[in-house]
């Protein structure tokens, strides 16, 4: 009985180590693989190409050569998936956690899961129908552009956004939910100055993942308005580059080893971006439970 | 009185909206695949072979390749985030554990398309050289680049069933001298195996749905793949690669009932956690 | 000095990431009589306890000194040896805990399960250990006609109960209860100390207890942990 067990007890750590240094293996070929080969290409120009690096960012030139289009159309894009994105998944949170009945708050709950689940092309072939749709009948001037790819960028992003709202605001203690009412504060006066602010971190973590999902997908703006070149965006309407869809374009049309070059620099400035966000929102979730701590 | 109310129409009014959008998703995928509906030929799309040259539209072959890609990328990383999940949730939960579970959480930033380029460069090569048979660009490849994508989050999904065990549970077995390996498979596994369970169906719903790797590293044939070292086209790439097509022509119209098909497996598969879920709390 | 100590605690220290909690304490046990430990609330009795079933080793920051000698069989031995078996000392040495915690399984299985442990539960004898165990409790009256009812719909004490039968299965010979009876009821208080006046006969008791005219009823010896140091009273 007791080789058995220890048998066992042996087998079990052994597959549990195994299994561990299997996947640690694979991470570190993986990025190892993308450092190895792109580290080289590391320098200002990966980033505007020929063209001197203060005008570049200034916008007083066009970069032809580097990734500061890509990386500008990723930022814009950010930022305006944000803009439709963090009203209303908050204002939908602040429903869910605080005015919904059960009933209703299983029902749109399921329904949100589901749209958490949407694969993201399907998410880009909406948003490229329904433009499709708006210029046969209605828009003739609208094609695929930063608009709508924003737009649908920020449909991938709201679930997201409802769930860290509203876990957010349940998760408060019950003596922080329910002190201003019984000071004679109403139910909209408590969200604003009391719960919002206590559960600020936990939603700006759940920002900056969001502003990470944004950065990194590549199917819905592959659909909806991202080409491989267009400069910096001029406008809303315009077509743009974007850091992924870059990568994605260079691995099947590279002309070039110096071009393939470039896709591992690529690679390598995306991680770099999605890494700072994670560290981020990070940061900021265990700033929460550290002030959690030391309120108890 | 009215102007209490003003916030709360608010928020039910961007509720109503999000909901409103998720419909509106499969609504309008629905009514653009409508041509296809009412000639009906929807059904039997879904089960005949892409060959536009003889008038057939089926995406048989793409359902196929979704299925077959995602269940090998499950199949390849089931067993190992079971093993991590031990290592870290159960092993050792201090210091060891801590560190790879980091590494596993920074893992769930990695861009899918960086796993896509990779592949190409890297796995696609090897597998080609291994099986000197075929590009490399096969669902093998596909299918294991995949498993490295679930991962992560198949692994922070079981830790945490793991501790959610009661801990009063643990105690007694250990002073009853339960072995670690004991008292994984005699109190944790039992008590986690329906949450373990939820974690995989979500994790088969992200594999099914994802564009990157598949596109970039499964070949994109448009034929029933016979093996794993076939080349196969997935739902999602085979809507990456026809959004070319002309609006009014029935190959585009086949991409919408390419999304029902994935909206309708995704949703079936939030669905069965719920079940899941609501059994476990009786 | 006993006649027939169990157990010898020789200069046993313990530290908790660096704070003291028991410290330099000497003391034997008296084979098959109950000793209390009584105390000030987290001066160390639960600690002292499960240095006993070295259950403190999954806690990080731990730190022992000193050494602890259990007589097994024929001679004294140390139970932090290196080669002596922790899963064999924690059979030898039970523990009942201060929450009834009974597994998420029938009765039946509740008690089986240490021998499930060690291999032993298809054996034909493990129904009747099962109920012997479970007379020994003196919970057997009440349960023998549903032992196939999951174990959490008894009430506190039966729970209670159910878990020092499912810790005298294996027949250890020493027993440790961390203040069993401090969240139940006064009847089911009876009913252990009782029990636990029988079990006495084939084990070593030690109980840890808050409750001075408990420790008056039913201990043979008393001591007092204050601060991390023992005062022998009686």
């Amino acid at each position: 009985m007791q080789t058995r067990s220890w048998l066992w007890d042996s087998g079990f750590a052994l597959f549990a180590w195994g299994c561990s240094l299997a996947l640690v293996g694979v991470v570190f070929i993986i990025l190892g693989f993308l450092v190895v080969k792109g580290f080289h290409t590391l320098t200002p120009t990966l980033i505007v190409g020929d063209t001197p690096f203060w005008e570049a960012l200034l916008l007083k030139r066009q970069v032809f050569d580097g990734l500061f289009p890509a990386i500008v159309g990723t930022l814009c894009l950010i930022l305006l998936a944000m803009v439709f994105a963090l009203p209303l998944g908050l204002f939908t949170g602040i429903f869910l956690a605080e005015y919904a009945s059960f009933r209703v708050k299983w029902v749109f709950s399921i329904v949100f899961d589901i749209l958490a689940g949407i694969p993201s092309i399907v998410v880009g072939l909406f948003g490229f129908s329904v433009t499709l749709f708006l210029h046969h009948y209605f828009f003739a001037q609208l094609f695929p552009c930063l608009l709508i790819s924003a737009l649908s960028l920020a449909f991938l992003v709201l679930p997201y956004m409802i769930r860290t709202t509203q876990m957010a605001l349940e998760s408060l203690p019950l003596g922080v939910r329910m002190t201003a009412i019984g000071l004679g504060a109403t139910k909209f006066q408590n969200i604003i100055y009391v719960l919002l602010p206590a559960s600020i971190s936990a939603i700006v973590s759940g920002i900056i993942l969001s502003i990470g999902r944004c950065a990194e997908d590549t199917a819905v703006i592959m659909l909806t308005g991202a080409v491989a070149t267009a400069g910096i965006p001029r406008s809303l309407f315009s077509s743009f580059e974007a850091l992924p869809f870059y990568i994605y374009y260079i691995s099947s049309q590279y002309a070039d080893q110096s071009e393939l070059m470039k896709g591992y620099g690529a690679c390598l400035v995306l991680i770099f971006i999605c890494m700072i966000l994670f560290v981020l929102a990070h940061l900021i979730k265990t700033k929460v439970s550290q002030k959690l701590m030391y309120r108890s | 009185m009215d102007v209490k109310k003003i916030p709360k129409f608010i928020f039910l009014g961007a509720s109503l909206l999000s909901v409103g959008i998720t419909l509106a998703i499969l609504g309008f995928m629905v009514v653009l695949a409508y041509p296809i509906f009412s000639q009906g030929m929807f059904w039997d799309m879904l089960i005949q072979p892409w060959s536009p040259g003889q008038g057939l539209f089926g995406i048989g072959p793409m359902i196929v390749g979704t299925m077959s890609i995602a269940l090998l990328a499950v199949g390849v990383s089931f067993p190992l985030c079971c093993g991590v999940a031990c290592f870290v949730g159960v092993l050792h939960p201090r210091g060891k554990g801590k560190m790879l579970k980091g590494l596993v959480e920074s893992m769930t930033a990695i861009p899918t398309v960086i796993y896509g380029f990779v592949g190409i460069f890297l796995l696609v090569p090897l597998v080609r050289g291994l099986f000197s048979q075929g590009s490399g660009m096969c669902i093998l490849s596909a299918g294991m680049m995949l498993g490295v994508l679930i991962s992560p989050t198949m692994i922070l999904f079981f830790s945490q069933s793991f501790s959610l065990v009661p801990l009063g549970y643990l105690n007694a077995a250990d002073a009853l001298g339960a072995t670690t390996a004991q008292k994984f498979f005699y109190i944790i596994l039992p008590c986690a195996w329906k949450s373990m369970v939820s974690g995989l169906i979500l994790s088969f719903g992200r594999a099914m749905g994802d564009t990157l790797i598949a596109l970039m590293i499964s070949g994109n044939a448009v034929g029933f793949p016979g093996s794993i070292l076939d080349s196969a086209r997935t739902l999602t790439a085979h809507i990456g690669l026809i959004i070319a097509a002309d609006f009014d022509s029935i190959e585009f119209k086949t991409l919408f009932v390419c999304g029902i098909c994935l909206y309708a497996m995704t949703g079936i598969g939030v669905i069965l956690v719920r079940l899941l879920a609501g059994k476990g709390r009786g | 000095m006993q006649m027939n100590p169990k157990i010898k605690i020789k200069e046993l220290g313990f530290d908790y990431n660096g704070l003291p909690v028991l410290k330099n304490i000497s003391m034997e046990i008296a084979k098959n009589a109950i000793t209390a430990v009584t105390g000030p609330s987290g001066q160390g009795k639960s600690t002292l306890l499960m240095t006993l079933n070295r259950l403190w080793e999954s806690q990080e920051g731990a730190n022992i000194t000193g050494q602890i000698e259990i007589w097994f069989g024929e001679k004294f031995q140390d139970i932090y040896d290196p080669g002596f078996s922790v899963s064999d000392l924690r059979r030898r040495v039970g523990m009942v805990f201060q929450m009834p915690n009974p597994l998420p399984m029938s009765i039946y299985k509740n008690v089986v399960f240490p021998l499930k442990l060690k291999g032993e539960d298809k054996q034909k004898d493990a129904a009747f250990r099962v109920e012997t165990a479970l007379k020994k409790a003196f919970l057997w009256e009440e349960v023998k006609d549903r032992l196939n009812e999951d174990a959490r719909v008894l009430s506190g004490g039966q729970q209670q109960r159910l878990c020092i039968a499912r810790a005298l299965i294996l027949n250890p010979e020493v027993l440790l209860l961390d203040e069993p009876t401090s969240s139940l009821d006064d009847t089911a208080c009876q009913m252990i100390e009782a029990l636990l006046f029988e079990v006495k006969k084939e084990c070593t008791i030690l109980l840890v207890s808050h409750y001075l005219d408990q420790v008056k009823r039913i201990a043979d010896t008393g001591m007092r942990l204050s601060q991390g140091q023992m005062i022998q009273e009686w």
